[in-house]
């Protein structure tokens, strides 16, 4: 079976992680079908990072399962050498000056130190390659990101990478797991929303936590995006079964719905923008 | 009699996962020390939602712990989770943010 890509080339992310999803979801259902697949990128010429580690975690999800997938690289040379340097689309181990490859990694349940330990590894990668006025926000995402994770996902696979982009001044994180997703996890401990996009949005307002029996939960996602639209002045796309959040600094966030698809998961993509001085984080951690 | 712990062996340059901590805090339990001196050499950072764990369970500890050689990083953190437990009334009592000069006190 040839499944023929297509992205959209718009400002608008939405149309083309929606077309992610639904290739991620061909994907699968010729898996369901033992059938093998050849994904066909070859007209590709634009690819979002988050459309990116999209496909590629769905590809090395059911790869492992035993499924047969050829992949057909875009026939646009700077697109070709773009999925090629992350790691497209199985991931890699080498990096490159301005990013990390991507990066899969399935779950060890055994492992209690696995999600620390793999994140640790992803910012030692890191290390050098993002500016120093990035301060610590870089590290805390990073950080709060994995707990979440850890804490709350029962992920089997999570997939993570990141990208500088020198000339742009901007650096692109996108963490993926393939667990229970927020609005799932939120049903499934009693908490109420009307639709997926609006138990996002409860989640990074920090207005509710599935620890009730806990104090001082509920703080992750929330400051993350503090640091990120406040302190940063970037971009925050959160993906999580049918729902889909957009926060831009300024704006009101883009809330939207899937009809026919949606991740078995959650996809965090942050697009931060180079600070002009060090960035304090602390200030944003103070609130409630 | 006081046992050391390099917490850089345990954690790695980075603490992020609540798991890690409530491992770790599982394992000293075990230790027949009653006074833990834990070393944060090398450790950079600790996010914030570890900094809260380790903070539960140094109260609900039964071990004297006592803190050395925090990275300026890894202080604020542990400050700015205090401030938080503050604003929010909720009492929790930790000594690790009660001067400058703890942080650097070598054990």
């Amino acid at each position: 079976m040839v499944i023929k890509v297509t992205l959209s080339r718009e400002d608008n992310p939405i149309n083309q992680i929606k077309e992610s999803l639904e290739i991620a979801k061909k994907i699968e259902e010729a898996f369901t079908k033992r059938e093998e697949v050849t994904l066909d990128f070859s007209e590709v010429s634009w690819i979002l990072p988050c459309s990116a580690i999209l496909i590629s975690g769905k590809i090395i999800e059911v790869q492992n399962q035993g499924a047969s997938i050829k992949y057909l690289p875009p026939e646009n040379p700077e697109v070709k050498e773009w999925l090629s340097d992350i790691g497209f689309p199985l991931g890699k181990k080498i990096d490159g000056n301005t990013y990390v490859s991507i990066k899969h990694f399935f779950n060890n349940p055994e492992d209690r130190k696995q999600v620390n330990r793999e994140a640790n590894e992803l910012l030692d990668k890191m290390g050098d390659k993002i500016p120093k006025e990035f301060g610590d926000s870089v590290r805390y995402i990073i950080g709060e990101l994995s707990d979440n994770i850890d804490q709350h996902s029962q992920f089997t696979l999570a997939s993570m990478m990141a990208q500088y982009y020198p000339k742009k001044e901007y650096l692109d994180i996108a963490v993926l797991d393939n667990g229970i997703s927020i609005p799932l996890l939120f049903e499934k401990n009693h908490i109420l929303f009307s639709q997926d996009s609006d138990a996002i949005l409860k989640a990074i307002s920090g207005e509710v936590t599935t620890k009730k029996d806990e104090q001082m939960r509920a703080y992750g996602l929330r400051s993350c995006k503090d640091i990120t639209i406040e302190g940063i002045k970037g971009e925050l796309h959160v993906i999580s079964r049918k729902g889909s959040i957009i926060v831009e600094p300024s704006k009101k966030p883009l809330l939207y719905n899937f009809d026919s698809v949606g991740l078995e998961g959650t996809l965090l993509y942050f697009r931060l923008k180079t600070p002009k001085k060090e960035i304090n984080i602390y200030p944003y951690l103070d609130r409630r | 009699m006081v046992t050391k712990v390099l917490l850089s062996n345990e954690f790695g340059n980075n603490i992020f996962t609540r798991n890690t901590i409530s491992l770790f805090f599982e394992k000293i339990s075990h230790l027949k020390e009653e006074e833990i001196a834990l070393d944060f050499s090398g450790v950079n950072f600790i996010s914030r939602s570890c900094a809260d764990e380790y903070l539960k369970r140094k109260q609900n500890s039964s071990k004297k712990i006592i803190e050395a050689n925090m990275s300026k990083e890894v202080y604020s953190m542990f400050c700015a989770v205090q401030n938080q437990y503050k604003k929010a009334g909720f009492p929790i009592s930790f000594s690790v943010c009660q001067s400058e000069k703890k942080r650097l006190i070598t054990a």
